[in-house]
């Protein structure tokens, strides 16, 4: 197994989770990166990704799991190969050899946003913002509000960052961004957010995917 | 990508539409002269499945000092987003006006996105007519399948290319690179080559043009430029898939069939070509599928060698050769052996042996049962078989005939099997009397008639148990059946239409056909001189074009449908229409019918 830690920039966030999908098996094709097939009538490449952002957010943080069962690359060549036959939107920055599938998806249930503003007052308007704050969530049914599910809240002078649920148990950044410029006259674009980690929280400790990977590895490579 | 479409782009439907930015991409930012967009009236996923497209944006960007862009029909939601912000419309590559161009092309599909290029053009803020356009604007061309008959849409352009655009388009780039910013001479200049028609210098008599226009046809098939590292499309596309195109024209002469006489002569791509360009396919696009491309695939040379070598070299990359529809008597055994054992396609396209003897489908009964036994031994359960109704010369017993050929299939299966668990999806197009074709004068059966022949129909196959029917609409079919033997008073009929919101008129959900009643109403249109049988002396509004099938061959293929005579496929003897005075027709070269 190998996992490829890439990031998703430019106009590739308005590429769907499951373009970016079909963008990932083209480019390993391309490499001729030998990713293991299924078996059944319709095969198809072994990926597996995390689960998907709304359309306008950019990753930094994007990882998808090949199943390659002889690999002859290192995670170097593989993070090179990637990046010699990528799409123009999607870059490789690290690579992580694991004997099993790390169930990357299954595990991570925190995201951390940047949210950014051209509005000079935006911290002023976001003094009051918290974990606590209750957001307002569009439903089929209407409108409700939820609590609970922002973990982390930094007001900086241009923006915001924010831990979010992520995962089985989920807060969109969508959801986020409309709340907060409904509540507190912030202007913030969904284009404007960047996710920039991809969390795993247990009893009260935070780790990124990354330390997670890096944890049961046998061989990395993270990009300068 | 247009920024300006950025701040907009996650309230409209699938916004990868609108971005660009494929893997292959060529260099825009090139030293250039000449900058030409190409335009497709439909949307993204549907124009980036185009061959045509591909190859000419190939061609194009390829050569020296020109750079070719792309613009597709935005759909309705970015349309709106484009008129309430007073965007123009723009290229995808990099978001440049299309009034900023040197040329805007056209690739029309259909008739039924005629309506489009107003919209296009509309969202552009270029007046719609050319007689309206000054030097100010882009030269506007068009081409594509609907240059068979351009009349009804020729108002619209300062040029259209007839026939096949690789030299053509290219040719026409190097005289507006000579002659740039003198439209008149431009237009003077390219109104002398095979293949563009002009309608600034072409002679009008009684509403028809008379200036001779020659098909422009590529030679040599083999050597013609293919793209090698085509575009690979950020969003799911409707052929989502590398395709490979082995032949043009078609030997079987088919008397509906437009594609068949107007892309005659045959000209082939050798077996070692197609090898090598499917490598460099796999290779430079990474594509899971791939496609096998032509009007009668089975009819290929030594279908069964190619596929047999194609299938070593994609099974090693995990690439998945897809069979296009085949014609029942091309299909053999070995093709199956190859074939990955989904659904088959088969038309039959009439239910009786006397109306395929009409339109020349030169199939029987037995070859259909054949075929079925074959394909149902290996395993096939799925079948999709392809029907039209309206024919010349259709009769009830003929529209009854249809559900007979599909309980003879079921009949086989069940035979062949000894199971019942069999799936038929079958779908009937109404028959539209094409330009170039030998139906080209026959008549086009009412609205009327059209629902009582589905219905007829649809009473017998609901009544057989694993038969899926969809029917093609009968009110689109009238409005195809008018523009497809149109003439030029149509043009007024199109912008009417178009003011009065049609557009997308191809998308049921857009189709709105009392509009286009209400059109054809106020422009004294009267739908039945469009519709109804041509006389054999009159002058037809394409009769300016010389397609290389001759319009003499023609007519005598008519008459012989109405007498119910076939003309054997010209693969074994040349039936001389007279297509091979254009380029060499492959199986007249190959010394079969010398």
């Amino acid at each position: 197994m190998i996992t490829i830690n890439f990031s998703r920039f430019g106009d590739g966030i308005f590429v769907s989770h499951v373009d970016v999908l079909r963008s990932l098996n083209r480019t390993f094709r391309r490499a001729g990166i030998d990713v293991a097939y299924s078996k059944g009538f319709n095969k198809h490449m072994s990926l597996k990704m995390t689960q998907p952002l709304p359309l306008g957010v950019a990753d930094e943080d994007c990882y998808v799991t090949a199943d390659i069962p002889d690999l002859s690359l290192s995670a170097k060549q593989c993070v090179a190969l990637f990046n010699e036959f990528r799409p123009p939107f999607l870059e490789a920055k690290a690579a992580f050899v694991t004997e099993k599938n790390p169930s990357l998806a299954g595990r991570i249930n925190a995201s951390k946003y940047l949210l950014r503003s051209s509005d000079p007052s935006v911290s002023e308007k976001l003094k009051n913002f918290s974990p606590d704050y209750e957001v307002t969530v569009r439903t089929a049914d209407g409108e409700k509000t939820v609590k609970g599910l922002i973990y982390e809240t930094e007001v900086l002078p241009y923006g915001a960052e924010v831990t979010l649920a992520f995962g089985n148990v989920n807060l969109r950044i969508d959801s986020l961004c409309r709340s907060l410029n409904d509540g507190f006259g912030t202007d913030f674009a969904l284009t404007e957010a960047v996710r920039i980690s991809q969390l795993y929280r247990e009893n009260g400790v935070t780790r990124t995917a990354r330390e997670l990977l890096e944890e049961i590895c046998t061989q990395k490579y993270i990009s300068e | 990508m247009d920024e300006r479409l950025k701040p907009f782009l996650t309230e409209v439907e699938k916004p990868a539409r609108y971005i660009g930015g494929e893997y292959n991409t060529p260099d825009m930012l090139k030293a250039c002269s000449v900058r030409f967009c190409l335009c497709f009236t439909d949307l993204y996923e549907v124009g980036m499945s185009n061959l045509g497209i591909a190859i000419l944006y190939d061609v194009l960007n390829s050569a020296e000092g020109i750079v070719c862009e792309r613009c597709f029909a935005p759909w309705t939601d970015m349309g709106k987003v484009l008129k309430d912000n007073k965007i123009s419309l723009s290229s995808i590559e990099t978001g440049r006006e299309l009034k900023n161009f040197d040329i805007v092309g056209f690739s029309v599909p259909y008739e039924m996105s005629y309506t489009n290029i107003l919209y296009m053009l509309d969202l552009a803020e270029i007046p719609f007519r050319a007689k309206d356009r000054g030097t100010e604007y882009p030269l506007i061309v068009g081409g594509g399948p609907a240059s068979a008959n351009p009349e009804p849409i020729i108002d619209f352009f300062d040029a259209f290319f007839i026939g096949e655009g690789e030299e053509t388009d290219l040719a026409f780039c190097r005289i507006v690179e000579k002659y740039k910013g003198d439209k008149r001479k431009i237009l003077e200049e390219a109104a002398k080559i095979d293949g563009i028609y002009v309608p600034l210098f072409s002679e009008v008599k009684d509403g028809v043009n008379v200036t001779p226009v020659k098909k422009a046809v590529v030679k040599n098939f083999d050597a013609a430029p293919f793209p090698k590292r085509p575009l690979v499309p950020n969003m799911g596309i409707i052929h989502d898939r590398s395709v490979l195109e082995l032949y043009r024209g078609c030997y079987a002469g088919c008397r509906f069939c437009q594609a068949c006489f107007f892309y005659r002569p045959v000209r082939y791509r050798e077996k070692d070509t197609v090898k090598a360009l499917a490598e460099e396919l796999i290779k430079n696009t990474g594509f899971d599928e791939m496609g096998l491309s032509s009007l009668s695939t089975g009819d290929y040379e030594d279908i069964c060698a190619l596929i047999s070598e194609l299938k070593e070299l994609t099974e090693r990359k995990n690439v998945s050769l897809q069979m296009p529809s085949m014609r029942l008597d091309s299909f053999t055994e070995g093709v199956l052996e190859r074939a990955k054992k989904t659904s088959l396609t088969f038309a039959p396209e009439a239910g009786t042996q006397r109306l395929r003897n009409v339109i020349n489908k030169n199939i029987t009964d037995e070859d259909i049962v054949n075929s079925m036994r074959i394909a149902f031994s290996k395993g096939y359960t799925t079948v999709k078989l392809y029907f039209m109704l309206g024919l010349p010369t259709e009769t009830d017993e003929d529209v009854l005939g249809i559900a007979e050929t599909v309980k003879l299939i079921k009949k086989t299966f069940i035979e062949t099997t000894g199971r019942k668990n069999i799936i038929m999806n079958v779908s009937t197009a109404m028959f539209i009397p094409k330009a170039v074709t030998p139906f080209q004068w026959a008549e086009q059966i009412s609205e009327e008639e059209m629902y009582r022949r589905q219905n007829l129909l649809k009473k017998e196959l609901f009544a057989i148990k694993g038969v899926h029917y969809a029917w093609h609409g009968a009110d689109i079919s009238v409005l195809e059946g008018i523009f497809a033997r149109g003439d030029r008073r149509l043009s007024d009929v199109v912008e009417k239409a178009y003011e009065k919101g049609c557009l997308f008129d191809g998308w049921s959900e857009h189709f709105k056909y009392d509009k286009w009643l209400e059109a054809l109403a106020e422009c004294n249109v009267n739908i039945a001189s469009y519709t109804g049988e041509r006389k054999t002396d009159q002058v037809l509004p394409w009769d300016f074009i010389d397609f290389g099938v001759k319009k003499t061959y023609l007519l005598k293929e008519w008459q012989k449908a109405l007498k119910g005579e076939t003309t054997p496929p010209c693969k074994h003897k040349c039936t001389g229409c007279g297509a091979s005075a254009m380029a060499s027709c492959r199986f007249y070269e190959n010394g079969a019918n010398k």
